[in-house]
């Protein structure tokens, strides 16, 4: 196993990568590489696809780094590429079916009132021994069972709703930023993004007001 | 609700509704509301188990979606060395 060295972003590495260096890149690869990897693996759950998409992204890189600045983190201009390849890998599959989250959405009375009143959320702690129970050994996922209850949630949601709610939500992309990625308007980020998160809330529902319940 | 809890005509006492409440939690928890519109939510809120409720829970899917998917997708130590070559050799056909 070959023995990398931190790879530091300085005006030398920076003249080099620019320069079209592949060795310098490739330093560039193996450091930033785990990290980008994870940002793909949170927009496409196929590891297959995640990989892929980390390749583009690299791939990109490699042929725009003459326009990169410095003025911004390298890591963070790296975030930006790796988020963009992960959404045209979206864009370029057969998208799944938009199904609706209409049944997700509280429903109310004419008067405006819950039809059905919301009930109290469970602790996490508990929420987490009670999926735990009754798991045989090795069940445990990445992240233990909640990260999984919530994974398996998440990409239960239709691709339009589920990338606001990345980007927004764990990403911590603005509004703006999220509309201008997703080319959707402002208002339509905000909307996407209140009933995407309506409709998750829905989903982890029963997970925390029965414990033992397994999605 | 149960019979200690308010009547509906209660909690909509200011003519704010769970609908209404629902519909702008976003703005609520953005701070992007004026001080009187704060205040009727408050109000609501104060008078609303449900609404409580719903309010808590959506923080809290919120903050779960953040800190479960985080430690989830936390990086591996190391790029797979398989992937790390794909890479290398795709740059390859890059003048």
């Amino acid at each position: 196993m070959s023995i990398q060295k931190p790879f530091v972003l300085d005006a030398d590495h920076l003249g080099r990568l620019r320069a079209g260096d592949k060795d310098t890149f490739t330093q560039l690869v193996h450091e930033h590489g785990p990290r980008m990897l994870a940002f793909a693996r949170r927009f496409l759950p196929r590891d297959q696809d995640a990989e892929d998409a980390l390749q583009d992204a690299f791939l990109s890189a490699y042929r725009s780094i003459r326009n990169f600045d410095g003025r911004s983190q390298l890591s963070t201009w790296l975030h930006r590429i790796t988020i963009n390849a992960c959404l045209m890998r979206i864009r370029s599959r057969k998208r799944r079916p938009e199904v609706s989250i209409e049944a997700l959405l509280p429903s109310f009375l004419p008067d405006g009132h819950q039809i059905r009143d919301t009930p109290a959320w469970g602790a996490e702690s508990n929420v987490e021994s009670g999926l735990g129970a009754g798991l045989g050994a090795g069940s445990q996922s990445r992240g233990g069972r909640m990260a999984e209850v919530v994974r398996e949630s998440l990409d239960g949601l239709p691709d339009s709703y589920r990338e606001v709610l990345l980007l927004r939500d764990v990403e911590e992309f603005s509004t703006e930023e999220t509309a201008e990625a997703l080319g959707i308007t402002k208002d339509a980020v905000k909307t996407r993004l209140h009933r995407a998160r309506q409709a998750l809330r829905a989903m982890l529902e029963p997970s925390f007001c029965n414990p033992g319940y397994e999605p | 609700m149960t019979s200690q809890e308010p009547s509906k005509q209660q909690v909509s006492g200011k003519g704010i509704t769970c609908r209404d409440l629902i519909g702008s939690l976003m703005d609520y928890l953005d701070s992007v509301m004026t001080a009187d519109e704060i205040a009727t939510v408050q109000e609501h809120l104060a008078l609303c188990p449900s609404c409580r409720n719903y309010l808590e829970s959506y923080v809290q899917t919120v903050r779960l979606t953040r800190t479960e998917l985080r430690k989830a997708d936390a990086p591996p130590p190391v790029l797979p060395e398989e992937l790390a070559q794909r890479i290398r050799k795709s740059l390859d056909g890059v003048e």
